[in-house]
């Protein structure tokens, strides 16, 4: 029998979401502030109406459902998976405002990608926008990869019951014995590398030639994006815009970092450095940079596009390892994959993007750890089967701490890789039946459920409503991991048939 | 100047992150360096 949730359950959820929403609408108070510094009266206005309506929504949630009750580990789920339904509605008012988008559907498009950290984009005319939308753009993606309930609980949110919340969010690793504190210190880290990557990046771009002020706001908001594995850019080029080898080199090191499980920092910056070679999702992510690259060049080098090994190796490698972490930076036009990349190279790349960073970062996709953990499974049945009838195969995996595989480990890991792979392809059908190519079907439909942000050409503001609609959602599930968007699902049933 | 009044454990805090951060941001260059070389060794005995 399945119990219909009770009038507290729906305050309680609704008081927290309300919390969440006031976060998002204070947020807005950094594009108006820059607009109001570079004199964009426009936008001024479109961030004061934005951040009203947010402000107001969540307010109003907050009074209407006031309640000092904790959170249970279904509120933390479903608070989750509707914040993000809800926040990427509000944050796309100022978007749309702009008038950079065909419709209110394609800036909704645009502000779930930027919270999912996808960096697929329906922008029009992007190198003509004012800065304070690009400010917005990006914070999208620093308050989304960071991750929205992070952001809550340092600031916000004092409730017991918080980790359900952070759970939720795809990230069930808990770095310190506090969640208060897990948040910290992924805000200490993130912070490091802010002042790291913004600062290298713009000397980067002074030196090319590229005056100061911009070159502080790109290096800040290129930082954002490949930290965060976003992949938005401040122009329609993305990285090729800056034609400068030292950029490609430094957006490439910071997607790594930002690939890198925050558990892990933690590890090295407490003086356990050896872990990186130990950790099962480095290895995993090593060899697998390793084995898709090597497909990815040998499809390039059979095509023939690059006339010298060294651009062929650039090129290549930059978006391999771009879509691996999810970062989606790119060194190269989106119709450059369809018309100068064999199908080999293609797949080489929609591998790497399905399988993901690691778990507890900033990426989307399957993630190294449940790539590790199923080999591993595999491992100790091959073991089992070579090995006498009575025997007792024990395997190990390492992870911070040496850990006994159990089956229960390979059976989640089995099920999450399961809900992906059928994310991936109920995507690309969607495309294919609306006459699309397989391959780029695929493609296109990787990037958006692994929140890498690739494109082959296909995610363009006249592609159709109903692919739109469905990249939306592979964006939702993908960034979210399934888990809290099944839980908000149930309870929606529950309220429908619940007794 | 005087430094007495900062705790050394602090210090050793600091130095820490620091060597962690270098550490990390050393790894990737490396991993940066060694991929493409590897793939090149790679694609040059696939050309043999």
């Amino acid at each position: 029998m399945i119990l219909r949730p009770q009038i507290s359950d729906i305050k309680i959820i609704n008081f927290y979401l309300g919390k969440i929403i006031v976060g998002i609408g204070l947020m807005m108070l950094v594009p108006l502030a820059t607009a109001a510094a570079f004199g964009e009266w426009d936008p001024v206005f479109d961030y004061a109406l934005g951040s009203s309506v947010t402000l107001g929504f969540g307010f109003l949630l907050i009074r209407i459902f006031y309640t000092k009750d904790d959170l249970n580990w279904m509120h933390g789920m479903i608070i989750t998976a509707v914040s993000w339904v809800v926040i990427a509605l509000l944050g796309a008012i100022p978007l749309h405002l702009s008038g950079h988008f065909a419709g209110f559907l394609d800036a909704y498009f645009d502000s779930m990608s930027g919270f999912a950290t996808t960096g697929l984009t329906l922008i029009n005319d992007l190198d003509h926008l004012a800065h304070s939308h690009n400010m917005w753009r990006h914070l999208t993606m620093f308050i989304g990869g960071q991750g929205i309930i992070v952001i809550a609980l340092t600031f916000l949110i004092r409730a017991g019951g918080a980790f359900t919340m952070y759970a939720g969010e795809a990230r069930e690793e808990r770095i310190l014995p506090n969640v208060m504190h897990t948040a910290r210190f992924i805000w200490t880290v993130s912070i490091m590398y802010l002042v790291i990557g913004s600062l290298s990046l713009a000397g980067v771009a002074i030196y090319e030639g590229m005056p100061v002020v911009k070159s502080f706001l790109h290096g800040l908001w290129i930082f954002i994006a490949a930290w965060d594995t976003g992949g938005f850019a401040p122009h329609s080029q993305n990285i090729l815009y800056y034609h400068s080898f030292p950029f490609e080199i430094i957006t490439l090191s910071l997607m790594i970092l930002g690939a890198i499980s925050f558990r892990l920092h933690y590890e090295i910056w407490s003086g356990n450095k050896r872990e990186i070679f130990k950790n099962i999702e480095t290895v995993t992510f090593f060899f697998s940079l390793l084995i898709l690259f090597s497909i990815t060049a040998v499809g390039l080098a059979r095509q023939g596009v690059y006339g010298h090994i060294m651009a062929l190796l650039r090129k290549g490698f930059y978006q391999v390892v771009s879509g691996h972490v999810g970062a989606g930076y790119s060194t190269l036009y989106a119709k450059q994959f369809n018309v100068e990349w064999s199908d080999l190279a293609k797949v080489g790349t929609i591998i790497a993007m399905a399988l993901g960073g690691c778990t507890s970062s900033t990426c989307g996709g399957i993630k190294m750890l449940r790539i590790g953990v199923i080999f591993k499974g595999l491992k100790q049945e091959i073991k089992r089967i070579m090995s006498p009838h009575d025997s007792i195969v024990v395997q190990k995996f390492h992870h911070i701490t040496d850990v006994i595989l159990k089956a229960r480990h390979v059976r989640m890991a089995a099920l999450i890789m399961i809900c992906y792979l059928i994310l991936y392809f109920g995507g690309a059908i969607v495309g294919m039946l609306l006459g699309y190519p397989a391959l780029s079907s695929l493609f296109e439909s990787v990037s958006a459920a692994a929140n890498v942000g690739l494109s082959c050409g296909m995610t363009v503001p006249s592609m159709p409503t109903a692919l739109k609609a469905t990249y939306i959602i592979q964006m939702w599930l993908g960034r979210l991991e399934f888990i809290s968007i099944f839980a908000f699902i149930g309870f929606v049933i529950a309220i429908v048939r619940g007794k | 100047m005087d430094f007495r009044h900062i705790k050394v454990s602090k210090l050793v805090r600091i130095g820490r992150v620091a060597s962690g951060v270098l550490f990390e941001i050393a790894i990737t260059l490396l991993t940066l360096v060694l991929m493409p070389v590897v793939c090149f060794l790679v694609l040059s005995w696939m050309a043999k």
